[in-house]
C-alpha cells in the first residue's frame, strides 16, 4: 500500500498529470486573447467585460470550494497528482469516482480496500481517461455543427424569436438542474435552499438595483443565503 | 455590432478543435507513463470492458450535455467548458452571471464573447483553488466548523434556485411553465435522466416559443 502511495505521489505522476492543467491554461489564455480581440471588433467597453469579468469570478469562489474540498476523498485512493489533475478536467468529482469504481471492479477489487495495488489502480487510471474522453470527444465533433445549425436558423427566423428560443432552453436546463436537487432524495432543507437563494437573487436584481456593483456578488450572496437558510431550520 | 463580417464562433472552431485534441492526448499520458515506467497497464480485452461499462453508465452524456448547453455555453465556451469540466455546477452559472452583469441582448455576438470571459475566469478560479487545495487541503478542511461543512450539502439547490430565479425573471411565463414542468416530468414520467434533460430543455424550447408568439400578438 505504501509502496503504491509512493507512485501515486511521485515526481513522474506530477509531471504526467500536469501536461492536461498546462493544456487547460494554454486553451484558456488563447481563448481569452481570442475574446479580448472580439471585445475590441464589436466595441465592448472594458468597464463593461471587466465587470462581467469579476461576476464570473465572485460566482466561482462558492461553488469551486466545493470539488476542491471532495479532492480529498479522491486523493486518499488515487493520489493527490491524479486528483489534481482529474478535478481541474472533465469530469466533475462524483462522475470520477464513479468511474475509477466501476474500473478497479472489472478485477473485483473495491478502491477502499487494502487489495486496491498498482493493477487496481491502473484499472482506475484508465476508467477515468476512457470515461473523460467521451465529453471531449463529442464536444469536438458536435461543437461547429451546432454553431452552424444556429448560424442557419439566424438566417430562417427572426433574432427575437431565436432569442426567446435560446432563453428557453437555458431555462429548460436549469429547470431539469433544480428539479432535480428537488425531486430526488427530497429534502426540505434543499428546497429551503434553493427558495431562499432564489429570492435573495430576486432582491439583489431587482430591489437593490441602483447598487450595480453588488450584482457582481449576487451569485456569491445568493448561494451563502440559501445555505445559511438550509443550515438554521 | 461595428463589424458585420466579423464571426467570433467561427474563429473559435480552430482553436477549439485543437485545443480540445490536445486535451485528449493529454488525457492519456498518465495511463502511458504507469504503462511504460511500470509495466502497469490493464490488457485490452479489460480495457474494452471498462469502456463499456463507463460508456452505459455515461455515455449517454457524453453525447447529450455538450448539445444541452450549448445555447448557453456557446462555441467558444462548449470548447472550454467541456475540457476544464463542472459545466452544470460550475461554469454555466458564471457565464449566466456575466452575462446578466453586463446587459448584453441573448443570441448577439457581444452577449457570447461577455459568457466566454465569463467561462474563462472561472476556469482559472477552480484551477487556482483546486491547486491551492491539491497542496495545502487538508490542513484547510480540518480548520473549517462542521456547520460550514455540512452546509456544502446545501450549496447546489441555492446555485440552481439562484440562477433559474434570475433567467426565469426575464421571462416570467416560460420560467413558470417550465419549472413546473420540470417537476412534474421528473415525478410522474419514468425515463432516463438524460433523457429528462432532453425532454426538459425541449419543453423550455417549446414555451420560450409560445410566449413570443404570445407576445407578438399581443403587439
Amino acid at each position: 500500500m505504501d509502496a503504491l502511495k509512493e507512485i501515486q505521489n511521485g515526481l513522474g505522476m506530477w509531471v504526467a498529470s500536469g501536461v492536461m492543467v498546462l493544456v487547460i491554461i494554454v486553451q484558456c489564455t488563447l481563448f481569452m486573447r481570442e475574446a479580448l480581440k472580439g471585445a475590441n471588433v464589436l466595441g465592448i467597453p472594458r468597464e463593461r467585460y471587466m465587470g462581467a469579468m469579476r461576476a464570473a469570478f465572485f460566482t466561482t469562489i462558492g461553488p469551486a470550494l466545493s470539488p476542491a474540498i471532495i479532492m480529498i476523498g479522491l486523493v486518499m485512493i488515487v493520489g493527490v497528482p491524479t486528483a489534481w489533475m482529474r478535478l481541474c478536467d472533465v469530469g466533475a468529482a462524483r462522475s470520477e469516482l464513479g468511474a475509477l469504481t466501476i474500473a478497479s471492479k472489472v478485477i473485483g477489487v473495491d478502491p477502499s480496500s487494502p487489495d486496491y495495488d498498482l493493477v487496481a489502480y491502473s484499472y482506475s487510471m484508465w476508467g477515468m481517461a476512457l470515461n473523460n474522453v467521451g465529453w471531449m470527444f463529442f464536444a469536438v465533433i458536435l461543437t461547429h455543427r451546432m454553431s452552424g445549425i444556429v448560424t442557419s436558423l439566424g438566417k430562417k427566423y427572426s433574432v427575437k424569436r431565436i432569442t426567446y428560443c435560446t432563453t428557453g432552453a437555458s431555462v429548460g436546463l436549469f429547470a431539469y438542474l433544480l428539479a432535480n436537487q428537488i425531486v430526488v432524495n427530497h429534502a426540505v432543507k434543499k428546497d429551503v435552499s434553493a427558495v431562499a437563494a432564489a429570492l435573495a437573487m430576486l432582491l439583489i436584481t431587482y430591489g437593490l438595483s441602483k447598487v450595480k456593483h453588488l450584482r457582481e456578488f449576487s451569485l456569491g450572496i445568493a448561494m451563502i443565503v440559501g445555505m445559511a437558510a438550509a443550515s438554521l431550520i | 455590432m461595428t463589424n458585420t463580417n466579423y464571426s467570433f464562433s467561427e474563429r473559435c472552431v480552430k482553436l477549439g478543435v485543437v485545443t480540445l485534441l490536445g486535451g485528449i492526448m493529454a488525457n492519456f499520458i498518465p495511463c502511458l507513463y504507469l504503462w511504460i515506467r511500470y509495466d502497469a497497464i490493464p490488457p485490452f480485452a479489460d480495457m474494452l470492458k471498462i469502456w463499456g461499462l463507463v460508456a452505459s453508465v455515461y455515455g449517454i452524456s457524453w453525447l447529450i450535455q455538450p448539445i444541452s448547453f450549448f445555447p448557453l455555453m456557446g462555441t467558444a465556451g462548449n470548447y472550454v467548458g467541456w475540457l476544464s469540466g463542472s459545466v452544470a455546477d460550475i461554469k454555466s452559472p458564471a457565464a449566466t452571471m456575466a452575462h446578466k452583469v453586463a446587459e448584453y441582448e441573448d443570441g448577439t455576438q457581444e452577449a457570447e464573447v461577455i459568457r466566454t470571459m465569463g467561462i474563462i475566469v472561472s476556469v482559472f478560479v477552480c484551477v487556482t483553488l483546486i491547486t491551492i487545495f491539491a497542496f495545502v487541503g487538508a490542513q484547510i478542511v480540518a480548520m473549517l466548523p462542521d456547520a460550514v461543512k455540512r452546509a456544502f450539502a446545501f450549496m447546489l439547490p441555492a446555485v440552481f434556485g439562484a440562477v433559474y430565479a434570475d433567467l426565469s425573471s426575464k421571462n416570467l411565463l416560460t420560467g413558470i411553465l417550465t419549472i413546473l414542468f420540470a417537476l412534474g416530468s421528473l415525478l410522474y414520467v419514468p425515463i432516463p435522466g438524460w433523457a429528462q434533460t432532453l425532454l426538459i430543455v425541449a419543453g423550455g424550447i417549446t414555451f420560450g416559443n409560445l410566449v413570443y408568439k404570445l407576445d407578438s400578438r399581443k403587439k
